[in-house]
């Protein structure tokens, strides 16, 4: 059937060397690859005497409110049918990916490989207990591995609570890292939910940029990782009504000032889902909304967020990040998008390290103050869908575009073939170019 | 004894006759959809050179509430969508994302097969949103057929100009429909086939729709289970449910 044709959300890998240049540019891979998410410059500690503690914590929690908080269910009145689905459901992926790099076409190519395994393990204990395990085990190989000093290390590198990654084996040309990036339960009980573990915490409305979405920002670029990385979370959630709810989550952390906590309250009013969100993240306080409903024929959707830093003033500023946009399809599946962001806080840094060092988060995610994009994609035919997207920085004339095509071969194979060419000055000037293939098999 | 049977006969006959088209219409969808369904369905896109298959459960209450997830194929399994009266909601399990899906979408291939998302999600109400009269009997598939036309209102949201409809006498089955569009030229036809009992009725398990441009075209829908008149609370349709059913 093609890629569904709202499957817009995926998109490709962050170049990293932006605004990098001079010594330091060397010093680090020219790209974050595939896969590798770059989350900020902390320290990386091995925590694993924490994780069972934790997860102990989290069992012992959710027995104890099973029991006395939350009301009866009437769920599976509505939903069994005669056959009744397993209790134990296993799925994931095989993907191959191949990504040729380079500054000029005509000149030298970099290639570079990634075999990438996706187990997705589910466990419906009862009606109310869901566990899950979902863990990636990724080889890497290709020029990048054999000729730039560090990049496992930068590869495998993560900030998470708990450290559930691990390199399984490393060699001057290959090496195969395993992480496990959701384990969590979940509890569901009437209009309560619960959810502990590692899990993603979804608060986006907008297509491509998400001010709104602070504990799992991601970089429109990194199309190789539709799933994101989750987050050591407890999230609780109330559903007011059948189209409302309010959640609270605390995103766990060893240090206060690292730690994230924020309520989000989503209604609907006037054919509009609407979010109003307050908390905080990390070092900022918090407050943000965000929309999508129609105009029109046409989708409007945005999100508002405003972050103000509670210490260190004088280093860091507020920062007000807006975004809005348009989606119109035709009834030939063809379909349109733009988005434009305002980030207030949104400057070239001076300094080149401070770009190294400033996680990606739902604070920082352009280095310029306006940005734009336009996309679209069309459906070929039921197997083809192919698409193009353009994204322009107008404060230093920068410029990103890129196409994409996913065919399916069969049921579940499907090859996606993708480009993305960088240029202008300012952000995107080194970020190179890169071409990239890739069969998924999913089961 | 005889005159007795004539006699009931041709009251029946009467009754029957006394049906205007919109009663017709209204009479075959309530049986083919009942209060309310749950139902498990494949889909097939048959094309020249290739076809793929998915399978799909879906509950539904009324014209309001709808809410289907895919069940295979692996690839998009749990992929869901929800129908709340005129609101429309997408979740895709891998990115876990609920998406407001605007109504300019409905008029578009639904899953890329040859049914628009106006269709599976019916948006539309074939009762209230059409002119209906009928055009007289037909015999299809060996049984006798009402033939009805349908218009769509002024202010109705039909992507359609005209549809026309068969539907069998005996028990009230849409057997085959014809949708033509604002220049009066066919574009799809849909035929039902395997009319049989589930959950106490007699339906069609099969249905293809056939694009009338494109040769060796088609996509089948095949009922594999349907229950009618399940008791569903109006509750159930919640974006809560949408990311739990499987």
């Amino acid at each position: 059937m093609g890629q569904s044709k709202f499957d817009v959300f995926t998109s490709p890998c962050f170049p990293l060397r932006r605004v990098i240049k001079g010594d330091v540019a060397k010093k680090i891979p020219p790209i974050c690859p595939p896969g590798g998410t770059y989350r900020g410059d902390k320290k990386l500690v091995t925590r694993s005497d924490r994780c069972l503690s934790f997860l102990i914590l989290n069992i012992i929690i959710v027995v104890l409110v099973s029991n006395s908080l939350f009301p009866q269910d009437n769920f599976n009145d509505a939903f069994s049918f005669d056959d009744e689905p397993s209790v134990f459901e296993v799925g994931g992926y095989l993907k191959y990916l191949q990504t040729l790099q380079f500054q000029e076409f005509e000149e030298r190519w970099l290639t570079d490989n990634l075999l990438h395994h996706r187990l997705n393990l589910k466990w419906y204990a009862n009606d109310q207990l869901t566990a899950v395990v979902e863990l990636r085990n990724r080889l890497f190989y290709g020029e990048s591995v054999s000729s730039i000093p560090g990049y496992e290390d930068f590869i495998s590198r993560n900030n998470d609570y708990l450290d559930l990654s691990t390199t399984v084996v490393s060699k001057s040309s290959f090496f195969l890292l395993s992480s496990i990036d959701r384990a969590y339960l979940d509890f569901t009980r009437g209009n309560w939910e619960m959810r502990i573990g590692r899990q993603r915490v979804n608060w986006a409305k907008s297509l491509v940029w998400n001010p709104n979405d602070i504990f799992n920002a991601y970089s429109f670029f990194d199309f190789d990782y539709e799933e994101r990385p989750g987050v050591d979370a407890v999230l609780l959630r109330y559903n007011t009504g059948l189209v409302s709810s309010i959640e609270l989550v605390y995103a766990a952390e060893e240090e206060w000032d690292d730690m994230s906590l924020a309520g989000l309250w989503r209604f609907n009013q006037a054919r509009y889902d609407l979010q109003l969100m307050a908390g905080k993240m990390r070092q900022d306080l918090v407050l943000g909304a965000g929309w999508s409903g129609p105009v029109k024929d046409l989708t409007f959707r945005g999100e508002a967020s405003w972050f103000s830093p509670y210490q260190d003033e004088d280093q860091r500023s507020d920062a007000l990040l807006l975004t809005g946009g348009f989606a119109y399809s035709f009834p030939n599946t063809l379909a349109l998008q733009v988005e434009g962001i305002y980030n207030s806080d949104g400057e070239i840094p001076s300094n080149a390290l401070l770009v190294l060092t400033e996680p990606l988060d739902a604070r920082s995610l352009t280095f310029s103050e306006l940005s734009f994009l336009a996309s679209t994609s069309y459906q070929i035919s039921p197997l083809i869908t192919s698409g193009a997207s353009l994204i322009l920085n107008p404060d230093d004339e920068s410029w990103y575009w890129g196409f994409n095509s996913g065919i399916s071969l069969s049921d579940n194979i499907e090859l996606l073939l993708t480009g993305q060419f960088f240029g202008g000055g300012g952000a995107f000037e080194q970020a190179g170019n890169f071409l990239f293939w890739r069969l998924k098999w999913s089961y | 004894m005889k005159h007795i049977i004539m006699i009931a006969l041709l009251m029946t006959m009467n009754l029957f006759a006394q049906l205007t088209a919109t009663d017709i219409i209204e009479k075959s969808d309530k049986k083919m959809r009942g209060k309310t369904n749950r139902s498990i369905m494949s889909m097939k896109i048959v094309r020249p050179e290739w076809s793929r298959e998915m399978t799909m459960k879906s509950w539904s209450k009324g014209e309001d509430y709808f809410l289907l997830v895919v069940t295979e194929p692996a690839k998009d399994k749990g992929t869901a969508s929800l129908k709340r009266e005129s609101e429309l909601w997408n979740w895709f399990p891998n990115i876990e994302r609920t998406v407001k899906i605007s109504s300019s979408l409905l008029s578009q291939s639904w899953m890329g097969s040859d049914f628009k998302n106006d269709d599976l999600l019916r948006e539309s109400s074939i009762i209230y949103d059409y002119d209906h009269e009928v055009l007289g009997e037909e015999v299809y598939d060996e049984v006798t057929c009402y033939k009805i036309q349908m218009i769509p209102k002024q202010d109705a949201a039909i992507v359609w100009g005209k549809v026309v409809i068969w539907i069998s006498k005996e028990h009230f089955n849409q057997r085959k429909v014809e949708y033509y569009d604002e220049d009066d030229f066919l574009v799809n036809t849909m035929y039902t086939f395997d009319v049989k009992e589930m959950s106490g009725r007699k339906i069609p398990t099969r249905m293809e729709m056939v694009p009338a441009e494109d040769e060796g075209h088609k996509t089948i829908l095949y009922t594999r289970a349907i229950e009618f008149d399940v008791p569903i609370k109006d509750s159930f349709f919640s974006l809560q449910n949408l990311k739990r059913v499987r």
